[in-house]
């Protein structure tokens, strides 16, 4: 269960970095990973995976939110690939794209297409790399110095008249329930399976299918969670719509 | 549906390349009946219940089922036919729009016929001591607590699982929906079930469990029939655990010189050594 | 600090509180209940009979539809003096992952202090002693989700003395976490009521806790069934058994023992509610 918790005790030139900075440099790097495509977006995983090697907290929980998609990565792909980037399913293709497409494999109505392969394969990367990216933050940063570097982050807009505490209050909780929401996550996902009788793999479409059959109950526990916090905090006396600390001299 | 557990081990990684052991060396061997499982909270009793679900491939050991090898093959595709699981908090689980749908979700999903799936429900949802007439059509979010909690565990008695594993199913509940659970519990096993409890609660163990098994640190450190367990109150104590009330009644009438004899479970069993108690002292 | 304003006057005072959370269904019909400052009350009641719904009235959580609430001299329903009833009214929550503001325990306690208008410095000092009073002095820098259940729930009860509030309301806290941690908890709250003669309002399925009570009341269908003396209230089988709950082991052992002869039919409070008081009934 701790495994899945984010802060790894270690010490790298990562984890001595202002939460300020590292926030602000994955807001980059995502940019950056997005807006790359082909050997661009190769060099950038170089880059990721020196980040990785950089932070001292080990490739197991690096890859650890990489692994945990595995099955929601395959799926990306080979529905790319099946239905994706042909000029036939989607229509007038970029010349680029036409100039890579060929159908690689043809069985029956089912066409795997080396041009949708390719846009799935840069999907996932896309995917995967933003994940490290995120796992590298969390694992480097205690939740209390991620709040704090929000609100460094947020402090111009509070000059400008925003509320800056709600924000950085919310981003805090939200960490801060992510390992619970994936251990609570992988228990809901055992116990769909295990009422179909369906232990073991039975093919990535039942999967694709019962993704779906997991998303009601994980949102309305993960809703759930945020509304009984939202209560715990109100009865001590959090108020979104008061500026905090307006009242003085109740407290002795 | 014997389950054999033998050296099983597991350990999780802590972030910064440390383990935790989480289950050290279990054996154990189950057979029918009802195993309640104790321990605080961390001591690996989630843990041995998702090894015995096949959840979780333990990193030592062997789990057998009738004798056959459940870490891999034809073993584990009998295992997970078998096995039903009811998760702490299973009312999360929820995500059909009617308690109907929800309650016979598993059997559809199994190919089990429209009529029969219905007459299942409706049995399941009774033995939790609930109308599917009643509530069959209403959201299962839109039931109290005690009720949601009772749909979700008749959701997987629906299934007449031969193994049957619960976590905590009791946690937050009422008495009335308690006993809904005690007595479910026993229907299963007498319907020839092999059932695991995960209970930090000794009353509901003293009524529903046969054997006690009791986790420390991911070892088995408690191993027997439920009077000679859970009705030894200093026992149950020396392990740091909680005997079931009427023991520990029993032990401090003991000890104020009424002399109680047996390891009483409920009041009605304390109630009748008292009275035997009493008898003798006249007596004498 | 607040004392003046309740001495003489009631902790709690409800007269007609009526809830509905939803059109057509009434979640609280008229509730009329009366808390004396310091005293110590067990709120029981079957899943669903309105108890959560109460507790949520106390601090405004809710808006009071009808009827009026008082809570330590301050009326429920003007918006003018929330801010000072929440302070003065804590609560503990069930579930004690999601209350937790902080992961850093010290940053959680002093979250309502600061709320509440202290200082850093205030706030700190006043999370350091409400720690110690819990039983958790020189906690501040630990990461609460390392914490046991237990543990969290004490972490839950500081950050609500840290605000020094006149009535403590705890909602099931214990019904999520183990023996051990239950009777920490149980403790900490023994003991914050001798320090402070605060007024405590325990919501609760545990009826040996609520045996423990200065007074019980009991809720069944948003209404008070019973309010008194635990040795009048638990004794009455036929209330509970409406009320959907249990009577405590001492008082189904006592009337066992009527049934079957060995001990005189007793008169009204004769019979006793906790196993104390049945050791002391058969060993005089």
């Amino acid at each position: 269960m701790r495994a899945l918790s984010g802060y790894v005790w270690a010490d790298s030139p990562l984890h001595r970095a202002p939460a300020a900075a590292k926030l602000a440099g994955l807001l980059v790097c995502v940019a950056l990973v997005v807006a790359a495509r082909g050997w661009a977006l190769l060099a950038v995983c170089a880059g990721c995976a020196a980040l990785a090697a950089l932070s001292r907290v080990g490739w197991r929980r690096a890859l650890q939110p990489v692994w945990a998609m595995r099955w929601f990565l395959v799926v990306i792909l080979a529905m790319n690939a099946l239905f994706g980037g042909g000029p036939a399913l989607a229509g007038a293709g970029t010349p680029a794209a036409a100039a890579a497409q060929g159908d690689a494999l043809s069985l029956g109505p089912v066409v795997l297409n080396a041009s949708g392969a390719a846009q799935g394969a840069t999907v996932v990367v896309r995917v995967a790399a933003v994940a490290v990216l995120g796992a590298l933050l969390t694992a480097t940063t205690r939740p209390q110095q991620l709040i704090d570097g929000v609100r460094v982050l947020l402090a111009p807009l509070g000059r400008v008249g925003l509320s800056v505490e709600p924000v950085a209050l919310a981003v805090g909780v939200t960490v801060q329930f992510v390992p619970t929401l994936l251990r609570e996550s992988r228990q809901i996902i055992w116990a769909q399976r295990i009422r179909c009788g369906d232990v073991s793999s039975r093919g990535i479409l039942r999967r694709a299918v019962s993704y779906v059959r997991l998303l009601v109950p994980i949102f309305v526990s993960a809703f759930r969670r945020a509304d009984e916090l939202s209560v715990a905090m109100e009865a001590r006396g959090y108020r979104l719509d008061d500026e905090p600390r307006a009242r003085k001299g109740r407290h002795s | 549906m014997r389950l054999s557990l033998e050296g099983v081990s597991l350990a999780f990684d802590v972030p910064g390349g440390e383990k935790v052991r989480a289950l050290d060396g279990v054996t154990l061997d189950l057979a029918g009946g009802v195993t309640g499982l104790m321990g605080q909270t961390g001591s690996g009793k989630t843990t041995l219940l998702e090894v015995m679900a096949g959840m979780v491939r333990p990193d030592e050991g062997a789990l057998a089922v009738d004798g056959a090898d459940a870490l891999g093959g034809a073993g584990a595709r009998r295992l997970s036919a078998a096995v039903g699981l009811v998760f702490q908090i299973p009312e999360r689980q929820f995500f059909e729009t009617t308690v109907e749908r929800e309650v016979g979700f598993g059997l559809r999903a199994r190919g089990v016929a429209e009529a029969e799936a219905r007459a299942r429900s409706a049995e399941a949802l009774a033995l939790m001591g609930l109308s599917l007439d009643e509530l069959g059509g209403r959201s299962p979010l839109a039931l109290s607590g005690g009720q949601q909690r009772r749909v979700a565990i008749a959701s997987v008695l629906a299934l007449r699982p031969e193994l049957l594993l619960l976590d905590e199913p009791t946690a937050g509940l009422d008495p009335r929906s308690r006993s809904a659970c005690v007595r479910a519990i026993r229907a299963a096993t007498d319907a020839g079930a092999t059932v695991v409890v995960a209970s930090h609660d000794a009353n509901v163990l003293a009524e529903a469990a046969d054997r006690v098994v009791a986790l420390e640190c991911g070892r088995v450190t408690l191993d027997g029939p439920v009077r000679e367990t859970l009705g030894d109150a200093a026992l149950m104590r020396d392990r740091g655990l909680e005997p079931a009330c009427a023991a520990r009644a029993a032990a401090a009438l003991r000890r104020a010189g009424l002399d109680v004899e047996g390891a009483p479970l409920t009041a009605g069993e304390l109630a009748a050594a008292i009275a035997r108690a009493r008898e003798a002292g006249g007596a004498s | 600090m607040v004392e003046g304003e309740i001495a003489g006057g009631l902790a709690v005072r409800a007269r007609g509180v009526r809830h509905s959370y939803v059109r057509g269904r009434e979640d609280l019909r008229g509730v009329d209940l009366d808390v004396a400052p310091g005293e110590l009350v067990a709120v029981i009641g079957e899943n669903g009979s309105g108890k959560t719904t109460l507790a949520r009235h106390l601090n405004a959580l809710l808006a009071l539809q009808a009827g009026s609430l008082t809570v330590a001299g301050l009326d429920t329903a003007d918006p003018a003096r929330v801010w000072e009833l929440r302070r003065a009214c804590g609560m503990v929550f069930q579930n004690p992952e999601n209350q937790l503001v902080s992961s850093v325990v010290g940053e959680d306690v002093a979250f309502g202090p600061r709320n509440f208008g202290a200082d850093e410095g205030q706030a700190r000092a006043a999370a350091r002693r409400a720690l110690g009073e819990v039983g958790l002095a020189g906690f501040e820098r630990r990461d609460a989700h390392t914490l046991s259940g237990g543990q969290q729930q004490r972490v839950a009860l500081a950050a609500v003395l840290a605000c020094e509030p006149d009535v403590v309301v705890l909602d099931e806290a214990t019904s999520m976490i183990d023996p051990r941690g239950r009777d920490e908890l149980t403790r900490a709250v023994e003991a914050f009521r001798c320090e402070r003669g605060a007024t405590v309002i325990w919501i609760t399925h545990d009826m040996e806790l609520a045996a423990r009570a200065d007074r019980v009341v009991v809720m069944c269908a948003g209404e008070v069934a019973a309010s008194g003396a635990p040795a009048d209230v638990l004794v009455d089988e036929a209330l509970l058994s409406r009320a959907g709950l249990e009577a405590p082991l001492a008082v189904r052992t006592w009337r066992a023992l009527e049934d079957a002869g060995v001990v005189a039919p007793s008169a009204p409070g004769a019979c006793p509610v906790t196993t104390e008081g049945l050791v002391r009934a058969l060993c005089g």
